[in-house]
């Protein structure tokens, strides 16, 4: 018996996800802990939300 | 109380006796063993012959079996009836066989030569100086006194490395014959040779082939089992690979035929002249 080709080709890499370009390219500064990496990491930079700026809870706006 | 429990264990002794295998022992045989050796090969010479005068079913299964079930995770099943032409010649009428789910592994031309030839093994006269027998002892199995032997080809001894994949594939392992006539009565092995080569590997896991006396006379194989992992190692353009790999083959309705037909065509069919009308 031959092992399949199909399952025996050794997989393409799969592209740098963008955190780590941002993070080897240092256009983002380095997060400092592990919170800050989080946030980082689930935050979708492209998205309208994440270019609004969040709204104030300042009482003394209403 | 303890003679009955003496006597309990003095029956269940006897019992299991009769199945599987005893212990091997390496008295050595009643008669000589070259002329043990050729009494076989001329027993399995005959069987070959008769067996040509036989159709059978062939029932093939090969599985891949999940790492982590172990259930099959991918098939291979063909039905065949089996039976060979007046000059010996294997002749196959395939009259099942559903798609093929296999996806870990593929089927070669040596598998199913395997299939035919390798699994239900015969060791005939002209074959006979192609292997090196050796004499391992006796050794009864489920009801039968056996003698029983390492079969090795004499290419395979010779030297492994020059025998290429595309030669003649042999048997490799070891054979029981019945002490009362000489016959095949169960081999356990592997065909050889495996193909290694680094991104060629052909590679086919042990079995064990059961024979069984259809005819009263020569005993048929019934039953081959074949189980193992295959390693196929890891190269340039292709990650290792491990696959667990079943197959069993089942050989039915052993049926004697024998029939002669002639057939002529554009010549004229001689017939009987009419008698004569009163």
């Amino acid at each position: 018996m031959w092992a399949s080709r199909a399952t025996r080709d050794r997989p393409r890499p799969s592209p740098p996800s963008l955190k780590s370009v941002i993070l080897s390219e240092g256009r983002s500064p380095k997060p400092k802990d592990p919170e800050e990496l989080t946030l980082t990491h689930t935050l979708n930079p492209f998205s309208p939300k994440a270019l609004t700026p969040a709204p104030t809870q300042d009482p003394s706006i209403l | 109380m303890t003679r009955t429990l003496l006597l309990f264990a003095t029956i269940l002794t006897s019992t299991q006796a009769q199945q599987g295998f005893g212990p091997l022992d390496p008295t050595p045989p009643a008669a000589p063993i070259p002329q043990i050796l050729t009494h076989m090969a001329q027993q399995e010479s005959a069987f070959a012959n008769a067996r040509d005068h036989y159709t059978f079913r062939q029932d093939v299964t090969f599985e891949t079996l999940a790492p982590d079930t172990n259930q099959p995770d991918g098939a291979y099943h063909q039905l065949t009836d089996i039976s060979f032409d007046d000059a010996g010649r294997r002749q196959e009428h395939v009259v099942f066989a559903p798609a093929n789910t296999l996806q870990r592994v593929t089927l070669t031309e040596a598998d199913l030569d395997d299939v035919a030839h390798r699994l239900p093994f015969i060791l005939t006269t002209p074959e006979l100086p192609d292997y090196t027998l050796t004499y391992l002892g006796r050794q009864r199995v489920d009801q039968l006194d056996t003698y029983v032997f390492d079969c090795t080809p004499r290419e395979i001894l010779k030297d492994h490395r020059s025998l290429q994949v595309e030669d003649h594939r042999y048997f490799q392992g070891r054979i029981w014959l019945s002490q009362q006539d000489h016959q095949i009565v169960l081999i356990h092995g592997q065909a050889v040779p495996q193909d290694t080569r680094p991104g060629h590997e052909n590679l086919s896991p042990p079995f064990t082939t059961y024979y069984q006396q259809i005819d009263g006379k020569y005993w048929f194989p019934i039953y081959t089992r074949a189980d193992g992992t295959l390693h196929f190692p890891a190269h340039a353009d292709a990650l290792s690979q491990t696959v667990h790999v079943r197959t069993t083959v089942r050989y039915t309705d052993y049926k004697r035929f024998h029939a002669t037909v002639t057939l002529h065509y554009g010549t004229e069919v001689p017939t009987t002249p009419n008698p004569p009308q009163p």
